[in-house]
């Protein structure tokens, strides 16, 4: 159920909505350009923005804006991919808003579009290096378990069967393909299918796309 | 006549231990347990996959689960990471709705029932429970007396309900090691890990500090070989010796044989005509040569 003490307004635009404390919820966007649209009716509804986090996650980032009304925090998750690296700004909206997007433009190099002031806030201007809290564009886990999920989506299984393997097992009589190193189409597609659905492909790339 | 089952070798032993799919194979016919492979079934996946993510493995392993239930069969694998993460599955499903509610939905969506009434079976339980040791005993043909050997169960095999027994696996592998004619020699470590999980963040640690240690104690024994039943413990003990070689310059030789390898041979295979001494990374055809030699005394 949608809580009650956030506008229901924002109830078409959240794709998860969870609580973490009494009156502090996270409420995460289907889609990041709704993030405009969604401050304004916060602010309208009479939260303010507190500040805005960012979560550089390898291969996206995760903005938190997080909003406060009396003792309720409303915080509005989004998920920028690495790619995009563009977000709408909201100071046009909430002029608040100006130095803490500026900071993250600076820290992470994150762009805000239509910012008013798209200014160097915290790094001196001869600054020449990558934004120095942006990670590299890696998996945000350790690559073994990354390879692990990445294999699960590319072959169903975590080995394959070498030619050295196949002919070994020809030599003994074994079936030459066996369950689950199949490589199966259809497997694959069905395991596919549930880590695009878990949001898998937001910790490592799931091949094939 | 046990019931029949969906065979679930699992990723390592057809990829990387044929000898060992052979064996298992081999020993399922001479006990005449039926059994058929499933298509449709994905990689388990190894519990260790949760460090990734966990729905993920809950979801994978629930849908292996569901499709199994679908057939009414239990499922038979003869893989300790396999048996442990079908198991832990199916516990979450029926016991932790609050960890499992995503995996829920998902397989709805599939058409796959949550409600598992199938179970899993590992390769020793069938043997054990379902055949049992007098069957067994009847199909041996060349009792392995004689041969000494030291026990590494592999850490799945101890996966229980909470509250049971852990050792109610191993005592049936020792148990149906006795059977065979083999004399287990202990050395108090046989539960200590081959290191194939911490192999995933250090592998030299893993050898150093996991499986030398178990390697350096058998090799203090009076034993012909150093038997396991799972295929990662098996892979780790053989080529953690050689990765020794290069580390340290130190030699165990310690010969290391799969439990389907010695039921096999027990029931008549010969394993020097089938080549296995070269699909192992470690000395075994000393071992094959005395069970041939001496075996039926």
């Amino acid at each position: 159920m949608f809580p009650k003490e956030i506008p229901s307004k924002l109830k078409d635009m959240a794709s998860e909505v969870y609580q973490t404390g009494p009156s502090r919820y996270i409420v995460t966007l289907s889609n990041l350009e709704y993030i405009r649209e969604a401050s304004k009716i916060l602010f309208e509804d009479g939260f303010r923005i507190s500040t805005i986090t960012t979560l550089d996650r390898g291969f996206y980032f995760e903005l938190l804006y997080h909003f406060v009304k009396k003792n309720i925090v409303a915080s509005i998750k989004i998920i920028l991919p690495k790619d995009k690296g563009a977000v709408p700004s909201i100071t046009p909206i909430i002029p608040g808003a100006n130095w803490l997007e500026r900071e993250i433009r600076d820290l992470f190099g994150i762009e805000f579009i239509e910012h008013p002031e798209p200014k160097r806030v915290v790094l001196p201007p001869e600054w020449k290096d990558e934004p120095p809290l942006r990670k590299p564009k890696v998996p945000e886990l350790p690559q073994t378990y990354a390879n692990y999920l990445m294999s699960l989506a590319s072959k169903a299984a975590l080995a394959s069967l070498s030619g050295l393997a196949k002919r070994r097992r020809k030599q003994m009589g074994l079936p030459e393909v066996v369950t689950p190193i199949h490589e199966s189409k259809e497997v694959i597609e069905a395991i596919r299918k549930i880590s695009k659905k878990l949001k898998v492909d937001r910790k490592v790339p799931l091949g094939g796309e | 006549m046990p019931p029949k089952y969906i065979l679930f070798p699992g990723c390592f032993i057809p990829a990387m231990l044929p000898h060992v799919e052979y064996c298992i194979r081999y020993v399922l016919k001479t006990l005449n347990v039926e059994f058929q492979e499933v298509p449709e079934l994905s990689c388990c996946p190894p519990k260790i996959t949760s460090i990734g993510d966990f729905k993920e493995w809950l979801t994978i392993s629930a849908r292996n689960l569901a499709i199994a239930d679908k057939y009414g069969l239990n499922i038979l694998t003869p893989c300790n990471g396999c048996f442990e993460s079908f198991f832990e599955a199916k516990h979450f499903l029926e016991h932790r709705v609050d960890l499992s509610r995503d995996t829920i939905d998902i397989l709805k969506k599939l058409g796959l029932t949550h409600e598992i009434k199938i179970s899993v079976k590992h390769f020793i339980e069938v043997l054990y429970e379902d055949v049992g040791l007098d069957k067994i005993a009847e199909k041996v043909i060349k009792p392995l007396n004689g041969l000494k050997v030291a026990v590494h169960y592999g850490c799945h095999l101890f996966v229980t309900e909470p509250g049971g027994d852990v050792w109610k696996k191993p005592k049936m592998m020792d148990e149906i090691l006795r059977t065979l004619g083999v004399e287990i020699v202990r050395d108090g470590l046989e539960r200590i890990c081959c290191g194939f999980i911490l192999s995933t963040i250090n592998d030299e640690k893993a050898v150093l500090e996991r499986a030398e240690v178990r390697i350096k104690s058998v090799k203090s024994l009076d034993v012909n070989c150093l038997v396991t039943p799972c295929p990662q413990c098996h892979i780790r003990l053989e080529y953690s010796q050689i990765k020794l070689r290069s580390l340290k310059n130190v030699r165990y030789d310690l010969p290391v044989l799969h439990l389907a390898e010695l039921v096999a041979i027990a029931f008549g295979l010969d394993p020097l005509k089938m080549r296995f001494d070269r699909l192992h990374r470690s000395p075994v055809k000393p071992v094959f040569e005395k069970l041939l030699r001496e075996g039926g005394g």
